[in-house]
């Protein structure tokens, strides 16, 4: 807390609000005792206060720029031209909407339209939600990567015909692209705000992402090559032209419909799928739907399909690829058990 | 910046006496004359704040193109092109990239008020001495030396040391943060320590004069002025790269490497091991560079993120910065300001003492109680048609509080209607109201405990009123000290019946030989 009141003020106000405890005097700093600190004395010491009585908006970048250093994220609210500074210093700058000067806001990240802090409190599990689902975005995005980086590393080696650019860019800026946008709009999971705030260092992969993107990967390029070497063993035509256009459009086609039945996975990176609902967000639902038309559109519209190189299957060969993709959703739960019992024990 | 461009004056005016003040900066209380003035435009500059580099729109779409998974797409593009002679798959690479960068540039440019923002509240004119006559000119033609002439409604045109003060009073609330006008004086200030809201001698550039009239000459101007420092300081500060920026870059960096690397192992192990078609090979490891790039990835952030910004506008929070919705969520310091961020810019009575009774807000007073009517009559408070108040925080709490304990304030003045007033100044602190109430009058008091209690004789008993006495006055002093403790902020009521209103009010006639009413104390 930070204010101009006198020392005794700031501390009764700070104690009622259980900022600090009452009488907890060292918890409480003057700007006059905050002048009299070198920087590498305060930058020491910063952890010790919890209110700042008798400050000017300058001493604010001291604050901030201290916690910064002890690699904290730091947020600062601010409405006058002096706190511009120091609003522009915090990693968030947060503005006044009411009292705010307009220089202020201009410096400011987010702007609360009704000057209250318990807004700031709404902000923050707004912003873990979104960060939660951009995680789960790339989580989904990753793994067909990894999975597509795979297919083609090993069908080279194997000396396959493998999919072209064109195939992977569909996947990756189209049929992809919907349910990824979809899991942004995912409601929060209900622990949200029980666990600490993931700090500076921490990344997109914390918290279990990189190794689920890394065996889901795996298990989607395993899936991918299967269906060719399927293909490829028990062709359905005949010439070599042929049963490798086959394979090829049979592994497109698998890799496109694998990650529209990933998706419901990534919807939780631990819960099962069915604990957290499969239909509940509707967003969800018309992006896998999207997605699948637009999947389905260039293999099967014919003159579509010469331009994307696909040849036309018949229903032996569809189940084979709807069985391959499906084969992700209870791989990936089966997964997800074993590794909640593991945490448990 | 160029703020080391004209080197200006760092002294310590306020802690200076006026004509030291002058004769540093070569002036005389009669204004410059026209030689002085234009040598010194060209010595200190204009004053005005600089305009700052400005990046142009191409220079920021240029600046998209330095990520290294853009260049390794555009790469990939260009080989492509060139090795397949089929551009399909490099102009839906190039589409991609395009794409992107225009989202990057979009974000950019959504970020860059706050210097506009300070630019706008400069003033377009000032009125000065010259040549010993006083001329309007253009603000930015101000130079060190210059006496500036201020009355109300002015906005100070530059940094200002006063010579002449009659009640000027100056709202620096955009520089300090204290919305209370600051009483201008011109009196040296000796602490070289003070800070801006301290330094009652000066006026700065860009705060509201709100009372008054004055004059000063001006020591600083342009980016050497106290807001011109801001604007500095703004410009200069780190843009701290957001976690997610910097997970961003990671992320892309750690890609890059990888796909570079995967890459080259495949051609080589595809043409020498393989013996497969050299310019088939080059064209899969495109593939592989494409299939390893999310394209899609940050125009999805974008959207996610801008998805969030709708919910927390919903929730009163507006996002300035896009990626700020996901700083937030890894906040662990919260630095706050108090007032009207923590607590409600609001005043609410919290404690009210009478004669030896401390009691909550919440218990009932009776509607006769003098204290109730004091704080009530002594008051300025405005009530509009559609009952909202207007008026000192202060005292809009204890209207508020009249009203909770039904004291009928329209009615009671029709009563007894406020015949003359001693408005509040600050070096009595105390406000006083008459009103007419039969064949006398009530002198309504309130005012600073400290001071109004010097002025009381008597006090009010539960029934009686009889002379005050040293045991009781210590009480009131412990109760109001209790308050202060409790950090709520302590007014002190009193009241007298005089037979006749004199023609010229007197504070020192009227506002003596009080009686006690009580003490109200308030939060915010």
């Amino acid at each position: 807390m930070i204010t101009g009141d006198h020392r005794d003020t700031a501390e009764a106000i700070a104690a009622r609000l259980g900022i600090i405890e009452a009488g907890n005097d060292a918890a409480v700093l003057t700007g006059a005792e905050l002048d009299q600190m070198s920087t590498e004395e305060f930058d020491e010491k910063v952890e010790n206060y919890s209110v700042y009585a008798r400050v000017s908006p300058e001493h604010k970048v001291r604050i901030v720029k201290a916690w910064q250093k002890l690699g904290k994220v730091v947020a600062m609210t601010g409405d006058g031209v002096n706190d511009a500074p120091a609003l522009k210093q915090a990693d968030i700058g947060i503005g006044m909407g009411i009292t705010g000067t307009e220089v202020s806001k201009g410096a400011s990240d987010i702007v609360l339209a009704d000057d209250n802090f318990a807004t700031i409190v709404v902000a923050v599990q707004e912003g873990r939600k979104v960060f939660s689902n951009i995680q789960k975005a790339i989580q989904y995005l990753l793994a067909a990567n990894l999975g597509e980086v795979l297919t083609l590393f090993i069908a080279t080696l194997l000396a396959w015909d493998t999919m072209l650019p064109i195939h992977l860019l569909w996947i990756n800026l189209v049929t992809d692209t919907f349910p990824a946008i979809a899991l942004g709009m995912e409601p929060a999971e209900s622990n949200l705000m029980n666990h600490k705030p993931r700090g500076r260092n921490s990344n997109f992969f914390s918290g279990g992402i990189l190794s689920s993107v890394v065996y889901q990967g795996i298990f989607e390029a395993a899936m991918v090559l299967m269906v060719y070497a399927t293909a490829i063993m028990w062709p359905v035509h005949s010439g070599y032209n042929a049963i490798h256009a086959d394979a090829l459009t049979m592994s497109f086609a698998t890799l496109g419909l694998i990650q529209l039945f990933h998706a419901f996975n990534v919807k939780s990176v631990h819960q099962s799928i069915f604990k957290v609902g499969l239909f509940k967000n509707k967003a969800f639902n018309w992006a896998i739907l999207a997605s699948l038309v637009m999947m389905m559109v260039v293999i099967l519209v014919p003159g579509l399909n010469d331009a994307f190189r696909v040849a036309h299957l018949d229903i032996h060969q569809w189940v084979i690829v709807l069985g391959a993709s499906f084969a992700v959703i209870p791989f990936v739960e089966l997964v997800k058990l074993v590794q909640r019992k593991i945490k448990k024990d | 910046m160029s703020e080391q461009k004209y080197q200006q004056f760092s002294n310590a005016f306020y802690a200076q006496s006026e004509s030291e003040v002058l004769t540093e900066l070569e002036a005389t209380s009669s204004g410059l004359n026209s030689d002085q003035v234009n040598e010194r435009v060209s010595k200190y500059g204009p004053n005005k704040l600089d305009d700052g580099k400005k990046k142009s729109l191409l220079q920021k779409f240029l600046e998209q193109f330095k990520d290294l998974m853009i260049l390794v797409l555009l790469a990939a593009a260009i080989i492509s092109a060139v090795v397949s002679h089929d551009v399909v798959d490099s102009v839906i690479i190039l589409a991609v990239v395009i794409i992107n960068a225009i989202l990057g540039v979009f974000q950019e440019s959504r970020a860059e008020a706050a210097i506009e923002a300070l630019k706008k509240m400069s003033t377009p004119h000032a009125n000065v001495l010259r040549n010993g006559d006083t001329i309007t000119v253009k603000s930015t033609e101000l130079v060190p030396g210059d006496i500036v002439l201020l009355e109300a409604g002015d906005v100070v045109p530059a940094d200002l040391r006063l010579l002449e003060s009659n009640s000027l009073k100056i709202e620096e609330s955009a520089l300090t943060g204290e919305s209370v006008s600051v009483e201008k004086e011109i009196k040296i200030i000796d602490d070289k320590q003070a800070g801006i809201g301290d330094r009652v001698n000066m006026a700065f550039s860009n705060s509201n004069v709100t009372y008054g009239r004055g004059n000063g000459v001006v020591v600083n101007t342009g980016m050497s002025t106290e807001v011109g420092k801001i604007a500095g300081m703004l410009a200069k500060a780190d843009e701290t790269t957001t976690p997610l920026k910097q997970n961003l870059n990671h992320l892309g960096k750690f890609l890059t490497i990888a796909i570079v690397i995967i890459a080259v192992v495949m051609y080589v192990v595809g043409t020498f091991f393989n013996g497969m078609d050299p310019i088939k090979m080059m064209l899969t490891s495109i593939s592989l560079a494409v299939a390893a790039i999310p394209e899609g990835l940050p125009a999805i952030v974008t959207i996610i993120l801008a998805l969030g910004t709708q919910v927390m506008a919903k929730r009163n929070a507006v996002i300035r910065k896009l990626p700020a919705v996901e700083t937030l969520g890894s906040t662990e310091i919260i630095a706050s300001d108090k007032t009207g961020t923590l607590t409600l810019n609001q005043m609410t009575v919290e404690k009210i003492y009478t004669f030896n009774q401390q009691q909550s807000a919440e218990t009932k007073l009776s509607t006769d109680n003098m204290a109730l009517k004091v704080m009530n009559f002594a008051n300025d408070t405005k009530i509009s048609q559609d009952g909202t108040m207007i008026g000192d925080p202060t005292e809009t709490a204890l209207i508020t509080f009249g009203e909770k304990h039904n004291f009928d304030l329209d009615n009671k003045l029709q009563q007894q209607p406020r015949v003359a007033e001693l408005p509040f100044d600050s070096d009595r602190k105390l406000m006083s109201t008459i009103h007419k109430d039969g064949e006398r009058s009530l002198v309504a008091v309130k005012g600073a405990p400290d001071i109004l209690l010097e002025r009381i004789t008597k006090i009010q008993t539960t029934d009686w009123i009889r002379d005050i006495t040293a045991e009781d006055k210590s009480v009131i002093l412990q109760n109001n000290q209790d308050m202060a403790k409790q950090a709520l902020r302590v007014l002190e009521m009193a009241y007298k019946y005089i037979d006749e209103v004199p023609g010229e009010l007197n504070s020192d006639e009227i506002e003596n030989n009080l009686i006690f009413a009580g003490l109200v104390g308030m939060i915010d």
